[in-house]
């Protein structure tokens, strides 16, 4: 009798169990449509070719060994067991290839590997060359990255394992890789939007540590620093609050990024505001690229629908 | 096959693949110091990125340096050069990155980054027979100390003078350095 009686009590809890379960297992693995993910792909190989295009000009003097970080101290930067220009530049010399040609060889395959990632041609091979070429190039200019840089590295490594040629592609065009929703393009598209949310949680996070976020005075420094300086902002100084009100506001997109990004209701609104603050820093601060790509990531991951149309 | 409540059994190295990602994911976000992670761990980060940390202009701003060089040739005639390229904003960022390395205590580091600067600006400069690496910092007031008529200023902050060995030789040769 008791045994029944607690057996009775324990299935709302095995129920309640079972239900998240199931909305755990619908959150990842709902059959989705590529779309995000081909979105994000187009936006962040736009981005990195933009990139690569205002970096050529200076291509030989940041990443040759007599550029402006020359060889041996490159070498003393360069972190163990990861793959460096230096690596390619010891083992083709012995070939008769200069290092110029390897540098330009490079510079080409990361190029090519782009456009053709922008296209859809073969894209998860040519998302791994380019994803190869860029971290190379990366530990190659140690020392001399940024933001733009490990997005780049961390999205383009997601773009090896996630479906994102299977819309907006050649591939699709050509048939290859799956026409109807599948599991992974839902758990590829969850995995990068998880990530994104940690990225903006710790930004605001990291910031509201800070005095300087709050009091305004970061907003100003970020203005007048002659690195970022754009326009004359040295008025705030008369209006201190407009800078600690828009530090405040700062703080507020980035830390409820991963709250409001994903109710319906809220998520077109908050899309539209990280979109200004991008265009905001790229601005005022002169960090277009940067901009540029954190606005397509986002766009990528969240702005568009990844819901199968009915009878899909 | 049926996993709980009729949900379909996923393959287990695709839930392990997305747990362990997003562990290190997380571990970035959180600057958890991925150089002292075992190898595999340390390696993992950084090929998939995860090891990046994300607090971009956090908790502070900080400030700037500026890198200039003072060449002088055989005839005592001086000139000034520039580390930046000029060819592009993003270009250029680049080179800030790297002349910010200063902030850090490291000081065979910084004297390796100044001798390298030193020996390209020299191939630049032929006729150069010295060049002093001069590092200035930016003081900038806070916007209560602007308004008390505090003005942004350049302040020294690094100084190393190099010699060419010979004509021959690209590799310059350190005299004294130091910061200030």
């Amino acid at each position: 009798m008791s045994t029944t009686r607690d057996a009775r009590r324990a299935l709302p809890g095995r129920r309640r169990f079972a239900r998240a379960a199931a909305a755990i297992d619908r959150f990842f693995f709902a059959p989705a449509r590529a779309t995000p993910l081909a979105a994000l792909r187009i936006g962040l190989t736009l981005v990195l070719l933009v990139q690569a295009a205002l970096i050529a000009p200076a291509f030989f003097a940041l990443y040759e060994r007599s550029g402006v970080m020359q060889g041996v101290v490159r070498d003393n930067l360069a972190r163990p067991g990861l793959p460096n220009l230096g690596w390619l530049i010891q083992a083709l010399g012995k070939a008769g290839l200069g290092e110029e040609v390897i540098l330009t060889a490079t510079g080409a395959v990361y190029v090519l590997s782009l456009i053709a990632l922008l296209l859809g041609w073969r894209t998860r091979i040519v998302a791994a060359v380019a994803w190869l070429t860029h971290l190379t190039l990366m530990m190659t200019g140690s020392g001399t990255n940024y933001g733009v840089d490990n997005f780049g590295n961390i999205f383009l490594f997601y773009l090896i394992w996630v479906p994102s040629g299977a819309a907006l592609s050649l591939d699709r065009l050509a048939g290859r890789g799956p026409l109807r929703p599948t599991s992974s393009a839902r758990v590829g598209l969850r995995v990068i939007q998880l990530h994104l949310c940690m990225v903006y949680l710790a930004g605001g996070l990291f910031k509201a540590s800070g005095e300087q976020w709050w009091d305004g005075d970061a907003i100003w420094r970020s203005v007048i620093l002659p690195e970022y300086r754009q326009l004359d902002f040295c008025w705030l100084a008369d209006h201190p609050w407009v800078a600690a009100v828009s530090g405040w506001v700062v703080m507020a997109i980035e830390t409820g990024y991963c709250v409001f990004i994903w109710p319906r209701r809220t998520r077109r609104p908050w899309i539209l505001v990280t979109v200004a603050m991008h265009l905001g820093i790229a601005i005022f601060m002169g960090l277009g690229v940067f901009a540029a790509i954190m606005i397509a990531l986002t766009v990528g991951a969240f702005g568009f629908s990844a819901e199968p149309a009915p009878g899909e | 096959m049926e996993g709980i409540s009729g949900s379909p059994r996923r393959p287990r190295l695709v839930i392990a693949a997305v747990v362990v990602q997003l562990c290190f994911a997380a571990a970035g976000a959180m600057e958890l110091d991925f150089d002292h992670a075992p190898a595999l761990l340390a390696r993992y980060g950084a090929l998939s990125g995860t090891d990046s940390a994300y607090g971009f202009f956090a908790p502070s701003v900080g400030t700037q340096l500026q890198v200039t060089f003072e060449l002088t040739d055989a005839a005592g005639k001086t000139t000034t050069d520039i580390l930046t390229t000029g060819v592009s904003k993003e270009a250029d960022l680049r080179i800030g990155d790297m002349v910010a390395i200063f902030w850090m205590d490291d000081q065979d580091l910084k004297r390796s980054i100044a001798a390298s600067w030193a020996g390209r600006m020299l191939a630049r400069h032929p006729d150069a027979i010295r060049v002093v690496v001069h590092l200035d910092a930016y003081d900038l007031p806070t916007m209560a100390d602007y308004r008390e008529g505090k003005r942004p200023e350049w302040g020294p902050y690094y100084e190393a003078e190099f010699v060419r060995r010979a004509r021959t030789d690209a590799a310059p040769e350190q005299e004294k350095e130091g910061n200030r």
